[in-house]
């Protein structure tokens, strides 16, 4: 499957915090801190998202905010 | 440092400056009181602050906004007249306005100031291609690992971006996806 998305990365799964109809999941990517991301608790029961598993983290570069310091 | 936004409310006329919270809360105690002597004890202020301070908005609007009552039992009173009550409640709908917002998460979050749940990585910018109203932003963020940002030529022009500035780059939680792949 090809994806439009422009930034994908690879990493591993630290812990996965179900809260009601949202679970949140961070994620250890190399060379970068843990990127944590928010999805429905359905889509974490589907893919069966848990500790340890494999996974890769995507964003569109849409959805980036830049900031700089001083402007 | 921890800093805290506020904001002040005034109401302006062509002539300037009508009123602000002190002046709302003297026609409130107007309102309340019935009496403009108990209004100004109300503020802390003297009677004739008070009622310098309605002739003043009185004079910026040209119409009154307070009138007292004299004779009969109901000798004595100050009342708000009908432009006094909705000049009151003008002033109490744009604090109040301006309040919720200040303490509303999403309007700070729809001005890009606030983020809640928010990922912010620091990393050094590697490329700015502007082409049009968008510009594409290659930000290094780790060794080998590069994320691309698409804001706004404006937002690039206005923070000033070039190849080695030092940023950040933040990415709502809610806006990660995750892939996995399915096992074999």
């Amino acid at each position: 499957m090809k994806i439009s998305a422009r930034n994908m990365f690879s990493g591993r799964i630290v812990r996965v915090e179900r809260d009601g109809a949202l679970a949140r999941v961070w994620v250890s990517v190399e060379n970068v801190e843990e990127v944590t991301a928010l999805v429905t608790s359905e889509a974490a029961r589907e893919l069966e998202l848990k500790e340890g598993d494999k996974v890769e983290v995507v964003f569109k570069a849409t959805e980036v905010i830049v900031a700089k310091d001083g402007g | 440092m921890k800093v805290k936004p506020r904001v002040k409310v005034w109401l302006e006329a062509d002539e300037g400056s009508v009123m602000g919270r002190g002046g709302a809360e003297l026609l409130k105690g107007v309102l309340d009181e019935g009496s403009l002597r108990a209004a100004a004890e109300r503020l802390g202020v003297s009677y004739k602050y008070a009622w310098n301070y309605l002739r003043k908005i009185e004079g910026k609007l040209g119409v009154k906004v307070a009138a007292s009552i004299r004779g009969g039992s109901e000798r004595g009173r100050t009342v708000l007249t009908e432009a006094g009550k909705l000049l009151l409640l003008k002033y109490m709908r744009f604090s109040r306005f301006l309040n919720n917002a200040l303490e509303n998460p999403e309007m700070w979050e729809a001005c890009g100031i606030s983020i809640p749940d928010k990922n912010v990585v620091p990393g050094r910018v590697r490329l700015v291609k502007v082409e049009g109203p968008a510009a594409m932003v290659k930000v290094e963020v780790g060794a080998s690992v590069e994320i691309v940002a698409a804001i706004s030529s404006a937002s690039a022009d206005e923070l000033n971006l070039k190849p080695g500035d030092d940023v950040k780059v933040i990415i709502k939680a809610t806006e990660v996806m995750i892939s996995k792949e399915e096992p074999m």
